[in-house]
């Protein structure tokens, strides 16, 4: 073939732009990826928590190169006529236009609607609205949860969803106090004001964690000539037949499988794709509950 | 397992399609399940209007969804996401390059699984304005409750709101199987769940949708053909 | 207690966070952070972080027309987190403001003659807001510029100075900026000695200008042997990377 034997003559990164497909298929018939792992193993995950300063709690995910920085504000507002013993949560993933060649400033892509709506639904699923009600009918937090995907290396739902999963975890809702006038602080001043307030009946709210019903882990598969693939990177994913995203929850229930691209896949391939997710699923599980501990925000550490 | 308008859990509602409505259109179909009905009309192959967009090797497929009220938000971004790649797997690009095929899908009414409707509808409304297919596309969608523990497929609205899982399915029924072991021949094209469910339970979902599948390919294939008789 | 709003900044000789009046924060500078850019940046000064990705040169859009000179265009952002008030979506008048601001800051470095018709695309992400933004952005931006391998006349770094009670403070943090009575950000060619841009804020005496501007280019020359420095550890990883891919695909072949 023409490509082979030009290969003798160019090197490997000419090599990989001109014959992405080549290239890919090289790796893949030896049982490797192009950046030397497995094809079953997902890139090397990282998570930083309490990033940045300004939010009540953030994380910043690294799957490989592909990068996401979620950041939870919250504020008190007041409840909504139609749904007054419950706060809200607005979550909304913002693709950077720094994070690759093809975004651009300005109006939202596609890609970044599709991911700010499959990660409302499945965390609203997880974080029960009711548990951010303050004072019925009259105020409730709103949780902003803001991700940023600033590097978009491929397989962006998994990197976006641990990010937000992880700030949420450690997230910290602050005492809130209502004195009667219905004038309502958080922080250390609704601390320093509930002290005042102990003879008579204590209003609001001590500083608490967020509950959360599961922790959800995705993985994304794509099929390639046969083989599934874990984790591709945005270099293959244009050259994969079919793509699989499986959201997991640690009892192995499955919360979302979406599944999409050129080929059909047979039901060998959904099992394959679970399978691999579960054990991503406990691998990264573990990994979450390692960053939390390391900063003191564990969920035993709130019992002493 | 009962339902309110009487099926059996894995019968599918009504199906109709009318082709050709739309006179401006290069071609049209009305796809309606029950309740639910989506419109759909197909431009093209025709000139891209933005070059940005274009494609030197094959025609590039454009989707817009329409909901029935209000304008359209994320989750129609989603639905078209996923209706245009199932429209690339079918559709030979490779025929038209630089071309742009334009779907454009209209809810009508909404009774419950609407996205699966309205995959249907482009799949018609793509033969009726003789686009070049590979093969046919069709989708079901499946609500999983937890009484019982039942399966139904294509819900109804009030069946989808009080579902512990939903999912929508879209399958290439009529690619031969040709499969060695049975599990092969399930053809999944693309799929969305939303909601909780175990492996075990997907996978049956999975199933019994592609069997849904199966029915309506056939419907498919049968209102093509009366459409347009072979000559003979 | 008093409000934290009500205490003095300066106490002996120390500010707030006990830096001396001439000194920068932490500073951590990074290069390649984004695998998906020509070139990027993280610059970290304590509170105040900044990412930049620049992407070209490539194609300039239709509409911008032809060009013998080629362009820097600059989108600043900053993150819905970033303030302590939460922002919007949408870009703000004070964002086009600093992405004005930092074109004009980066243009005169870069040799545009250089790449024509072309644009480079300089986007900019403000993580957190922790004072003197467009200093640490304009430094990071540069860093950027070079690491997508854009030839520039120069490196441009940037520092801002702030007069509050009666001191002249270098590099203040956010809750410094507001108290000041005037302040200026200065962006610096060093090794040309040249200025490439200089904002001003409130009332200065001409003497006090002065001062101010050489105690912001000290802080510059400092700034730029950093940048330096990480330029060339940057450079010197990517050579030794670019040969082991080399040789993982002669062994896969």
């Amino acid at each position: 073939m023409a490509a082979a034997a030009a290969a003798g003559q160019v090197d490997a990164d000419t090599f990989r732009r001109l014959y992405p497909d080549d290239y890919l298929r090289k790796f893949v018939e030896q049982g490797l990826r192009p950046d030397g792992r497995p094809l079953a193993a997902a890139r090397p995950t990282s998570i930083g928590l309490g990033a940045v300063s300004t939010t009540d709690a953030s994380a910043l995910v690294k799957v490989g190169s592909t990068t996401a920085l979620a950041g939870v504000k919250c504020e008190v507002v007041p409840a909504l006529p139609e749904a007054p013993d419950a706060g809200r949560l607005v979550v909304q993933v913002e693709m950077a236009p720094l994070c690759s060649a093809t975004t651009r400033p300005g109006r939202p892509s596609e890609g970044a609607q599709v991911l700010t709506e499959q990660l409302s639904a499945l965390l609203g699923s997880v974080v029960d609205a009711r548990q951010l009600c303050i004072d019925a009918g009259k105020v409730a937090w709103a949780v902003y949860v803001d991700i940023y995907v600033l590097d978009a290396d491929g397989s962006l739902h998994d990197a976006c969803l641990l990010a937000a999963l992880a700030a949420l975890s450690s997230l910290r809702l602050r005492a809130v106090s209502i004195d009667e006038s219905g004038r309502v602080q958080t922080g250390a001043a609704a601390a320093a004001a509930q002290q005042q307030q102990q003879g008579e009946r204590p209003a609001g709210q001590q500083e608490r964690r967020l509950a959360l019903s599961c922790q959800p882990v995705s993985l994304t598969c794509g099929l390639y000539r046969g083989r599934l693939l874990a984790d591709p990177t945005a270099e293959e994913e244009p050259l994969l037949e079919a793509q699989a995203t499986a959201t997991l929850d640690e009892s192995g229930a499955v919360l979302g499988f979406a599944a999409g691209g050129t080929a059909a896949v047979g039901q060998i391939v959904v099992v394959q794709c679970l399978e691999a997710a579960k054990m991503r699923g406990k691998e990264v599980r573990a990994m979450l509950q390692q960053a939390l501990e390391q900063a003191g925000l564990a969920a035993d550490a709130d019992a002493s | 397992m009962e339902r309110t308008d009487g099926r059996s859990a894995g019968q599918i509602r009504t199906v109709r399609c009318e082709r050709g409505l739309l006179t401006r259109a290069d071609g049209s179909a009305q796809w309606t399940q029950g309740g639910t009905c989506c419109l759909a009309s197909v431009t093209g192959p025709t000139q891209c209007y933005a070059s940005s967009k274009e494609d030197a090797e094959r025609a590039t497929v454009d989707v817009v969804f329409r909901p029935r009220s209000g304008l359209a938000g994320a989750l129609e971004r989603q639905y078209e996401a996923l209706i245009r790649r199932a429209c690339e797997a079918v559709i030979v690009a490779a025929l038209h390059p630089r071309a742009l095929i334009q779907v454009v899908l209209q809810v009508v009414s909404d009774d419950g699984g609407v996205l699966a409707c309205a995959l249907n509808a482009a799949c018609a409304a793509l033969l009726d304005a003789a686009v070049p297919l590979r093969t046919l596309c069709a989708a079901v969608s499946a609500a999983h409750t937890e009484d019982e523990g039942g399966l139904l497929l294509d819900p109804t609205a009030a069946e989808e709101a009080a579902a512990a899982a939903t999912g929508t399915f879209a399958f290439l029924p009529l690619l031969a199987g040709g499969g060695d072991s049975k599990g092969d021949e399930l053809q999944l094209l693309s799929s969305q769940t939303r909601g909780r469910l175990t492996t075990d339970q997907l996978l049956d979902m999975i199933e019994a949708a592609k069997q849904g599948a199966d029915r309506l390919a056939a419907f498919m294939q049968q209102s093509a053909r009366q459409a347009a008789p072979l000559a003979q | 207690m008093a409000a934290l709003e009500q205490q003095p900044l300066l106490t002996d000789g120390h500010r707030r966070d006990g830096r001396a009046y001439e000194e920068f924060r932490n500073v951590f500078l990074k290069t390649g952070v984004i695998s998906q850019a020509s070139g990027s940046a993280y610059a970290e000064f304590n509170n105040t972080k900044v990412m930049v990705g620049v992407y070209g040169p490539r194609q300039s859009e239709r509409k911008v027309g032809y060009s013998e000179q080629g362009r820097i265009s600059v989108d600043v952002k900053l993150a819905t987190f970033a303030t302590r008030q939460r922002g919007m979506f949408g870009q703000t008048p004070e964002e086009r403001e600093l992405s004005a601001l930092l074109a004009t800051a980066l243009e005169a470095a870069t040799n545009l003659a250089s790449f024509p018709k072309a644009t480079a695309d300089v986007y900019v992400l403000v993580l957190e807001a922790g004072g003197g933004e467009l200093g640490v952005a304009a430094t990071a931006a540069a860093l950027a510029l070079a690491d997508a391998g854009i030839e520039m006349f120069d490196l441009v770094t940037a520092c801002s100075v702030s007069r509050a009670e009666g001191a002249l403070l270098l590099d203040p943090t956010v809750d410094e900026a507001a108290r000041e009575e005037a302040g200026l950000t200065l962006a610096l060619m060093p090794a040309c000695s040249e200025v490439t841009q200089l904002v001003s804020r409130g009332p200065w005496t001409s003497s006090a200008l002065r001062e101010a501007m050489e105690l912001a280019m000290g802080g510059c020359a400092q700034l730029d042997a950093l940048a330096r420095q990480v330029l060339k550890t940057a450079a010197a990883e990517a050579a030794a990377r670019r040969q082991q891919e080399q040789q993982q695909l002669q062994q896969a072949q």
